[in-house]
């Protein structure tokens, strides 16, 4: 194969497409996207979690603070520090204050309608039974010192930091699904439009119909992992400016890797059997009855990646498992089960071996029917139907 | 001989299209091809290309450099002239400043200057093709082959291919030319082969024709070559314009003997 002839295929495949608003305007949306990930949650948190406002008035704001956040499901706690009572009384009266808290001796009163946050704040202060005889400063030492209990509690639902993680690898396996179908169909069209343009048979004078293929499935592959990049850095730039957890947090360096390593195989694959495919199609039309078997595959492999955070045993879970090792669904769900801590290092090592010789092999493969089909104008159609163009020759090795 | 084919064959499923053929193109020489519709002379050329691989027999490729002009034209729609230019330029193996020249020259040999950044599906026809003519020669190739250059082009860049066909004759590119003008290989090729019962055969124009075709506004007339310089002087005795006075060629003649021989294809070549 004439690798420079590769690179300036790969180079016109990259260039051409770089240069087009379209697909900047995707690249923008994903890196929108991640923002929205990233930021999403603890906006609708707040949003669904508005902040509580409470007046006080001589109560120290550190203990309502320390309280209110021990609540499930809690939003901000606002407190406003009123200097007298008259003036906190005056502010509730008029409705710009729902309650206040005063100090009276050694207890603590609410005054004002308690609405369900501050009830569950006044119910929290009791549990603590901190409201009885104990000073505003008793009451600090009471919060900050260590607790010493003989309650073990035992995890009967997930966690939350399991969940997040399994949303995490989720949400990864997601980008994946939609690079490997994305960048599949893309390279599928740019197959069709060789042939519907009549091209091929120009290019193919100059260059093999390996080194087209492969110059096509590497511009593609550039395209595709420059805006997984672009992704990865505006979702690495949106969760440092968040600061506080964020899904990205939930992923380890390990599992980063993973996803790189699975990407390219996945990439790899996918894109060489849609362009091998897409050669069968003489039109753009036709290119969706092509593809459809490798589409179904992926579909098989993204339905599979949901169901395997909730099946971690079973009958299930053993075919989830045994789809990890299946060509083209394995790097969907080879990554997928990470939801589950994945498999063992021998196994994945094992994993990536085999789908790299299927890789290995599907380029060879892919070769053979592109060089087979390019040069074929008949409707895919007809071809289904028995009056298939027999250039059985074309396969065979060059006279000279 | 930069391209020989010896007892090549080649069919697609049950349709053999040669049998055994053979073909030789000399160095430097420009050689017409002919053959009905069908008969398989892209065919012919997608082997000479290396696109095609003959069933048996052996084809022996001397040359460095191809210009190959399909008859299936394609372009890639999208890309400018210039890039799409640069683009063939560098797989032909030009780089940087050598494949910029090549492009510009090439850009002006065929009167594209104005294009230059123009997106090829906003051309008229006739100016693709040139930017695909200009594609096949970019590459200072040692071999064309063109099928039907000069389908879709106007009078004047007709005559431009010709001058562009002449300049190549004399720099030493050999040409393999197929196309259903039969006049035009008359007067440029040195050798035609007719394709016909799947195998080619070979016309060679005769070094003193035999015969003249004078051409006057109202008139062909055939005319033996002892009787040619009597008849012109009647003609222009008589005050007839004499517009063409061209050797006569039996190359018609033998193509639609030869082709008579052929059965209507029963599958044409994709």
């Amino acid at each position: 194969m004439d690798w420079q002839k590769t690179q300036i295929v790969a180079r016109r495949e990259f260039s051409e497409r770089a240069a087009k608003p379209a697909y900047w305007i995707t690249t923008l949306l994903g890196a929108l996207l991640m923002v929205a990930l990233i930021f999403g949650p603890s906006v609708i948190h707040r949003l669904s979690h508005p902040a509580v406002t409470v007046g006080s008035v001589g109560v120290p704001t550190a203990p309502l603070q320390s309280v209110y956040r021990q609540i499930p499901h809690h939003g901000p706690l606002k407190v406003k520090v009123e200097p007298t009572f008259a003036q906190a009384t005056h502010l509730v009266k008029s409705g710009h204050l729902p309650g206040f808290f005063s100090q009276h001796g050694s207890h603590l009163y609410y005054y004002g309608s308690p609405t369900a946050s501050i009830d569950a704040l006044i119910g929290g202060l009791n549990r603590l039974a901190l409201l009885h005889h104990l000073g505003p400063q008793i009451l600090h030492t009471v919060l900050n010192a260590e607790t010493h209990t003989s309650v073990v509690v035992v995890a009967m639902a997930p966690t939350t930091a399991f969940i997040v993680r399994s949303l995490s690898i989720y949400a990864l396996g997601l980008v994946l699904f939609m690079l490997v179908l994305m960048y599949g169909v893309l390279i599928g069209m740019s197959v069709v439009e060789e042939k519907e343009t009549r091209h091929a048979e120009m290019i193919l004078a100059r260059i093999t119909p390996s080194a087209l293929l492969s110059g096509k499935i590497l511009g593609f592959g550039g395209l595709a992992f420059l805006q997984l990049a672009l992704w990865a850095l505006t979702a690495a730039l949106a969760s440092l400016l968040h600061g506080n957890h964020t899904l990205l947090h939930a992923l380890s360096m390990r599992d980063l890797g993973l996803f790189a390593l699975w990407a390219v195989i996945g990439y790899g694959q996918y894109a060489t059997i849609f362009s091998a495919l897409a050669s069968r199609a003489s039109r753009a039309s036709e290119m969706n009855q092509a593809t459809m078997p490798v589409t179904l595959i992926v579909m098989i492999g993204y339905f599979g990646s949901i169901l395997a955070s909730t099946h971690p045993v079973g009958i299930l879970a053993v075919i989830l498992h045994v789809m990890a090792f299946i060509p083209f669904l394995a790097p969907i769900m080879a990554f997928a089960l990470l939801q589950l801590g994945g498999m063992p290092w021998w196994l994945l090592v094992l994993d990536v071996l085999f789908q790299l010789l299927v890789l290995s092999w599907a380029l060879g493969y892919a070769s053979r029917l592109f060089r087979r089909h390019l040069l074929n104008y008949q409707p895919f159609t007809k071809r289904l139907k028995g009056r298939r163009f027999g250039m059985k020759t074309l396969g065979s090795k060059p006279s000279s | 001989m930069i391209v020989q084919l010896e007892e090549v064959s080649f069919g697609y499923r049950s349709h053999l299209i040669l049998n055994q053929a053979n073909l030789s193109l000399q160095e430097g020489s420009v050689v017409g091809l002919l053959g009905l519709n069908g008969i398989g002379k892209t065919t012919t050329m997608r082997l000479i290309a290396n696109i095609l691989t003959p069933t048996s027999g052996s084809i022996e490729r001397n040359f460095a450099h191809l210009g190959y002009l399909p008859e299936e034209r394609g372009l890639y729609r999208k890309m400018t002239v210039s890039n799409y230019l640069a683009f063939v330029a560098a797989l032909d193996g030009a780089r940087g400043a050598v494949a910029k020249t090549l492009v510009r020259d090439w850009i002006s040999r065929f009167a594209l200057d104005i294009y230059v950044n123009s997106r090829i599906d906003t051309l008229s026809k006739g100016n693709q093709q040139k930017v695909q003519l200009a594609a096949t020669m970019i590459g200072k190739p040692d071999l064309l082959l063109w099928d039907e250059p000069f389908s879709g082009l106007d009078a004047l860049n007709q005559e431009l291919l010709m001058e562009v066909l002449q300049e190549a004759r004399q720099q030493g590119v050999t040409v393999l030319l197929s196309t259903h003008r039969i006049d035009d290989l008359e007067t440029l090729a040195d050798a035609t082969y007719i394709l016909s019962q799947q195998h080619f055969h070979t016309y060679r124009r005769p070094e003193q024709p035999a015969a003249y075709v004078i051409t006057t506004r109202d008139q062909h007339l055939t005319v033996s070559a002892t009787d040619l310089s009597d008849l012109m002087t009647t003609l222009i005795r008589e005050g007839q314009a004499i517009q063409e006075v061209r050797p006569q060629s039996d190359l018609t003649e033998v193509f639609r003997r030869l082709v008579a021989l052929d059965d209507t294809p029963s599958e044409e070549v994709p």
